[in-house]
């Protein structure tokens, strides 16, 4: 991590990242674990290193933006290797199908490098558990392969990383904040993937689009799949089904 | 201090939301001279709203943050229950949220349009339970109003003929948009037990006006503010009809801090602080209007001390600040499995609530077989949302990663039902607002401190709704995902629901209330109050059409005054 997220970052949890990353017993080995630990774990194993990201810098938007002209006021800070990698990361929790691409092909991380690098409260504290976490899984692959970055390795590879801590039932012990930037990076990488076009046709959302006349409600697949469901459950179509009076 | 040549003006109203907005429209249409000082920022629909944008055009997803609280297209204009420079404080213990807004328009902007009438129960409820007061007038003295500013501004709705549930005249109501697959599960659960499930009210144009605004194109959520004039707000309708007369004139960053009064107790005109450039301005009228909203009418009236009212104006009862009121507010979210996979179609509709669930149990209530005295109804939503921040209630259903989350996503997208609570709060002497003694604003304002519990029957009220909505997702065979604990738990605390009222309540005596029958202070004959702090109760209908059909009958019994000279 750069030292602009130290400054924001609670000194526990940056020894509890470093701690994760570098290994328990490396840190508790060398004493309070500060900088010193890093040095003394560099001479036994490849480290991960995905860059220096840029510091946080610009203003927020302010309390009047041009809700017209909606622009971003910062710059993004990860670095091409951090974003290398959550695009992988993004890929593998929204891949390509038949109905949608993936989400780092609609550019998801490009969202992600704003999120993380925006002035304010919330995202710096996102941004601590997200760089903490890529670095991790960095660092996971390269322990498992004998030095190969994530973005290089193979499937089965990066699924048994991802195996240890995305499956809520099914983390790894002793990696439970692991499985919380995960959580927390698949749900940034949902919630802007599905917001782009393309997500938007994938579930299916058809509004946001003005029409004329009257509202015309639902259609008769829609009304005979809801008469299915409540005639399942022993209830009828409600009498508010033919209670409102046509807006011709 | 200097004064600012403004002795042109008959009468100054401090606000520019629903209460102000329809002073200001009909003062200036029976020719007399406003002067609108608003605290906020200017703010014109046509340039500053975006009414299309979606959430992955704006910075993070259009969520919310210290420089809009509420989302980056909400209309909140600067404002939120924080903002920069303009604390107020709790008392011990007391927990409530202050909603303010700094922008032309005020709340109008980005509320949620529903438009319930108060009924005939609501005016007189003291008379019934015995707790806390009646307003100072019958249903029937308000109806008129109801139904004029319904005809004038529009409403969308049906006539039902329910108890407390006014029906309006036939040719007023717009035609209500159609109900949703959302909208029919919930009817059909509701229908099962007893409880009726009918179309909404909501102030949302469903055709043209003759004024030029347009019908809902069903699109676009209402809270970023409508620009076609679909949705009402003060800002397309009563502020430039106002203003078309050539009689208002408008300032906006005017925070006012004190109505000024003369040796006769009278107001003789206000003093305020410009925003921007900190300078100070006092104002001369014949009359003064507040309608700042609750909280800054009550602030401002407590801080107007002088020799002739050392407690501040309209306080001789000491009823200034006291019997602070907020809808009841809880929600409970369910997942129903049964929409699962449902065929997709365009959802959007009104953006808001095509129907509702109104009280049903006042007969039970009448016998005496409900443990709480006042009602409740529902707003529920289940509509497929436009996919953003959450991917559309579908993020957190999500586990693992790959194909198998997106599948999972498809399924249950459109399948969460949000049932709200919305009820009437009972006033009670530990809910108040009051000056703090120590603190002051950026502007050096006194500020106001809160104090606020609910009561045993506002919790007993939500345990019925948490009772008769498992009932109904149990029916449905749907699971509770978030929002049913005890009703300690579930309660919102005060302000949540943002329809604070009663600081400044009317009433039939000086010494248990602030003003009398139209508004105007006991001791003060040419102040006025023209929002939600004069109401004497808070029924569980939405405040703003009572505020405005208040609004319209007090400004028009100030004409008539005018008229005979009393003002």
């Amino acid at each position: 991590m750069s030292t602009d997220d130290l400054t924001h970052v609670d000194r526990r949890t940056t020894l509890r990242w470093l701690s994760a990353t570098l290994g328990a017993g490396a840190l508790a080995a060398c004493g309070d674990g500060g900088a010193g630990a890093v040095r003394a774990v560099r001479v036994v194993r490849d480290v991960a290193d995905l860059g220096t990201p840029k510091p946080i810098t610009g203003e927020g938007y302010g309390r009047y933006p041009d809700t017209q002209d909606p622009t971003v006021t910062w710059e993004r800070t990860m670095t091409d290797a951090q974003l290398r990698l959550t695009r992988a990361l993004a890929d593998m929790i929204v891949p390509a199908d038949g109905r949608s691409p993936s989400a780092g092909a609609v550019g998801v991380q490009d969202f992600i490098d704003e999120w993380v690098s925006a002035p304010y409260d919330g995202q710096r504290i996102d941004r601590a558990v997200i760089f903490g976490g890529l670095t991790w899984t960095e660092q996971e692959a390269m322990d498992r392969t004998g030095g190969a970055r994530f973005v290089d390795c193979g499937r089965v590879t990066r699924e048994a990383i991802l195996d240890d801590i995305a499956w809520a039932d099914r983390v790894k012990p002793g990696l439970e904040a692991q499985a919380a930037f995960f959580a927390k990076l698949r749900y940034l990488v949902m919630s802007a993937f599905y917001a782009t076009r393309a997500g938007w046709a994938d579930l299916g959302y058809m509004g946001n689009a003005p029409m004329g006349g009257a509202y015309p409600g639902p259609p008769q697949a829609a009304l005979d799949h809801l008469e299915a469901g409540l005639k399942a459950r022993g209830l009828p179509m409600p009498a508010l089904a033919k209670a409102v009076p046509s807006m011709d | 201090m200097r004064r600012a040549a403004s002795d042109a003006h008959d009468v100054v109203v401090i606000g520019s939301g629903a209460g102000g907005g329809m002073a200001a429209y009909v003062l200036t249409r029976a020719g007399v001279r406003v002067l609108m000082l608003e605290c906020g920022r200017d703010f014109d629909p046509a340039r500053q709203i975006n009414m299309l944008g979606r959430d992955i055009e704006a910075p993070l997803l259009a969520v919310g943050n210290e420089d809009k609280p509420w989302g980056y297209h909400y209309a909140t204009g600067g404002g939120g229950t924080e903002i920069p420079g303009e604390p107020y404080t709790h008392g011990e213990g007391s927990e409530f949220s202050w909603f303010r807004t700094r922008e032309l328009g005020g709340r109008t902007n980005h509320w949620a349009r529903n438009a319930f009438r108060m009924g005939p129960r609501d005016f007189k409820p003291a008379s019934r339970d015995g707790l806390g007061v009646d307003w100072p007038f019958e249903y029937e003295e308000i109806e008129p109003w109801y139904d004029r500013v319904e005809e004038r501004l529009g409403v969308y709705g049906t006539n039902h003929g329910f108890d407390n549930h006014p029906d309006s005249p036939a040719h007023v109501l717009h035609t209500p948009p159609a109900p949703r697959v959302s909208d029919l599960i919930v009817a059909s659960a509701a229908e099962k037990f007893g409880m009726p499930c009918v179309p909404a009210r909501r102030m949302v144009l469903t055709k043209p006006m003759p004024d030029g605004r347009n019908a809902c194109y069903f699109a676009s959520a209402c809270s970023r503010g409508c620009n076609i004039g679909a949705a009402f707000q003060s800002t397309t309708s009563l502020l430039p009809w106002a203003r078309a007369t050539g009689l208002l004139d408008i300032v906006t960053d005017a925070m006012v801090y004190e109505v000024e009064t003369g040796r006769d107790g009278r107001a003789t005109g206000v003093s305020y602080i410009d925003r921007v450039s900190g300078e100070h301005r006092s104002v001369r009228a014949r009359s003064v209007v507040l309608a700042a909203s609750s909280g800054e009418s009550a602030r401002i009236l407590l801080n107007s001390k002088s020799a002739t009212h050392p407690d501040g104006l309209a306080n001789q009862g000491g009823q200034v600040g006291r019997n602070l009121m907020d809808t009841v507010g809880a929600h409970i979210r369910a997942q129903i499995p049964m929409l699962e996979n449902r065929p997709r179609y365009n959802e959007d509709g009104a953006m808001g609530i095509h129907v509702y669930i109104p009280f049903w149990e006042y007969d039970r209530m009448d016998r005496g077989e409900l443990d709480f005295p006042r009602g409740y109804h529902y707003e529920t939503d289940g509509a497929f949302p436009a996919p953003s921040m959450g991917a559309g209630g579908t993020a957190q259903f999500a586990d693992g990663y790959g194909q198998s989350l997106k599948e999972d996503a498809r399924r249950y997208y459109g399948s969460i039902i949000d049932f709200n609570h919305r009820g009437e709060m009972i006033p009670n002497a530990e809910s108040y607002a009051e000056i703090d003694p120590e603190v002051r604003d950026a502007f050096g304002i006194p500020v106001l401190r809160f104090h606020f519990e609910h009561g045993q029957h506002e919790l007993n009220q939500v345990r019925h709704f948490r009772e008769a909505t498992l009932r109904m997702i149990d029916a449905l065979g749907g699971r509770v995902l978030s929002g049913s604990g005890t009703p300690e738990e579930m309660i919102q605390p005060g302000g949540r629901v943002v329809h604070e009222v009663g600081t400044a309540r009317m009433g039939a005596d000086p010494e248990s209330s602030a003003l009398n029958a139209f508004g105007q202070a006991w001791d003060v004959p040419n102040l006025f109050v023209m929002d939600g702090a004069a109401f004497a109760s808070k029924a569980h209908k939405n405040p703003t059409l009572t505020i405005l059909a208040l609004a319209w009958r007090n400004s028009e019994h100030m004409i008539e005054r005018m008229r005979r000279g009393e003002l």
